[in-house]
């Protein structure tokens, strides 16, 4: 990344900017999606975060830290974009995916779908730090520096959601039922 | 049963699933959108550094201005003039800061002299302000609050009460374990009512994680803090939604309460029917 193109960003540069959001979209949108595991939602989740990083830019104080200050935007647009999903959930049924055109790798369809169901059941801030620990490979220490929380916070909620998940993995002998999100 | 590298590698490979790339239409409409926002500009020569004969100097032309003020106040004849309008207070005198897009917008008066600004730009449904260089924020503003969690100990929290009215939220508060709740006089911010509740977080083994409320980030998992740290919470509904205007202070800086406490005195809430703002 060009910190000097995040440095006149910060002076105005509307140029600098759209090479910057042009080179950052499909990043954020990545963790957009697999924070929220919908693709609507983390479509608006990634255009808040950039429309948020163009109006706050000014505000960061190193340029080198523009990857994890727009990540730390992207994580708080998809808390609140979860909010209202929260709020629809009475009215969304949780579809089972379409396999057909996914290749057969060594993660089984059980063991997908109990993750899915799993991670759905966890609230955003313990997704965020899954994401942001296991899908970026980040260590817990940048995943807090990232979320703004203490980095015994960040052990916490990735402990409790991997217990979770690895909760729902071992009960994949339970039949499954379809159930609301 | 999966070993814990069998299970690290499930997910590794789940997370890996899903697309890559953002559609095309956004990034065109990113593009398009944000010239149309304003920068939040950085307030005052003093978020950076200077050096010290600088400081020296800015102290010394300061200490000269504050004593020619003080001058003409001393030698000037009291009372108004006649036919003189009264003085404005700084409220007045200063333009209100609006907050930015995405929601609809509080307006506050800041006063300049108080050395009080917004300082975290990076949350859309949370407003802090805190002085600079300050550590800690002075007063935070959370809009809208998305509801308390029913069984705040319980995994995930169990079900939400989304539209709970000031007095629910409070009796609530006063019934989740390791919370310390004391009400105090309800209060008027733009003239509405605010309950006011003092809370204090301490350990309690029964309730190793709290759900308890959905603002942004803080308060909704893994506690406790510390308990000496008191948060002053006012609670009040505009226009249907919980908002909280909080205060987080220790013993030490009951100065910075009574700071607080003036700030809260100046928001606004926007009124229905109001045009929501598009930049500050």
């Amino acid at each position: 990344m060009d910190e000097s193109l995040v440095v006149r960003a910060q002076r105005g540069d509307r140029d600098a900017f759209a090479v910057l959001a042009t080179t950052s979209i499909d990043r954020l949108y990545r963790v957009a999606y697999r924070i929220l595991r919908d693709i609507e939602p983390a479509r608006d989740a990634t255009q808040q975060a950039l429309y948020e990083a163009w109006r706050d830019l000014p505000s960061l104080r190193e340029a080198s830290r523009w990857e994890a200050w727009t990540y730390r935007l992207v994580v708080n647009a998809c808390y609140r974009e979860s909010r209202h999903e929260r709020r629809m959930t009475a009215s969304i049924r949780l579809l089972p995916l379409d396999r057909s055109s996914i290749p057969d790798t060594a993660l089984s369809v059980a063991d997908r779908d109990e993750l899915e169901r799993g991670f759905r059941r966890l609230p955003a801030e313990q997704r965020a730090v899954v994401v942001l620990h296991h899908y970026l490979g980040l260590p817990l220490t940048e995943v807090a520096g990232i979320l703004g929380i203490p980095a015994g916070t960040a052990r916490s909620r990735l402990h409790v959601a991997t217990r979770r998940l690895r909760a729902a993995i071992e009960a994949d002998a339970v039949p499954a039922t379809k159930e609301r999100a | 049963m999966s070993t814990p590298h069998r299970f690290d590698d499930l997910l590794n490979d789940w997370l890996e699933e899903g697309p890559e790339s953002a559609p095309r239409e956004d990034l065109a409409a990113v593009l398009g959108g944000f010239p149309r926002i304003r920068q939040r500009s950085v307030f005052g020569p003093w978020r950076r550094p200077m050096p010290t004969f600088a400081r020296l100097a800015v102290a010394a032309v300061l200490a000269i201005a504050v004593g020619a003020l003080v001058l003409t106040q001393i030698i000037k004849p009291s009372g108004p003039p006649v036919g003189a309008e009264s003085t404005p207070g700084w409220q007045d005198r200063f333009p209100t800061q609006t907050a930015p897009a995405f929601v609809r917008p509080f307006s506050y008066a800041i006063d300049p002299s108080s050395g009080i600004e917004l300082s975290n730009g990076g949350q859309v449904t949370r407003y802090q302000f805190g002085i600079a260089g300050d550590p800690g924020p002075l007063v935070v503003v959370d809009h809208p609050a998305a509801g308390y969690r029913l069984e705040p100990c319980a995994p995930n929290g169990g079900a939400v009460n989304l539209t709970p009215t000031p007095e629910e939220f409070v009796a609530y508060m006063e019934t989740v374990p390791g919370l310390k709740v004391t009400r105090l006089p309800p209060t008027t911010i733009d003239g509405r009512t605010a309950l006011g509740i003092d809370v204090q977080q301490q350990s309690d083994p029964s309730c190793q994680e709290h759900y308890i409320f959905g603002t942004d980030e803080d308060w909704t998992c893994c506690w406790p803090d510390d308990p000496t740290w008191v948060r002053r919470m006012r609670v009040l509904d505009i226009d249907g939604s919980l908002i909280f205007v909080t205060t987080p202070y220790g013993a030490e800086t009951e100065d910075r309460l009574e700071l607080a406490n003036a700030f809260v005195d100046t928001i606004q809430f926007e009124r229905p029917g109001a045009t929501p703002a598009a930049s500050n």
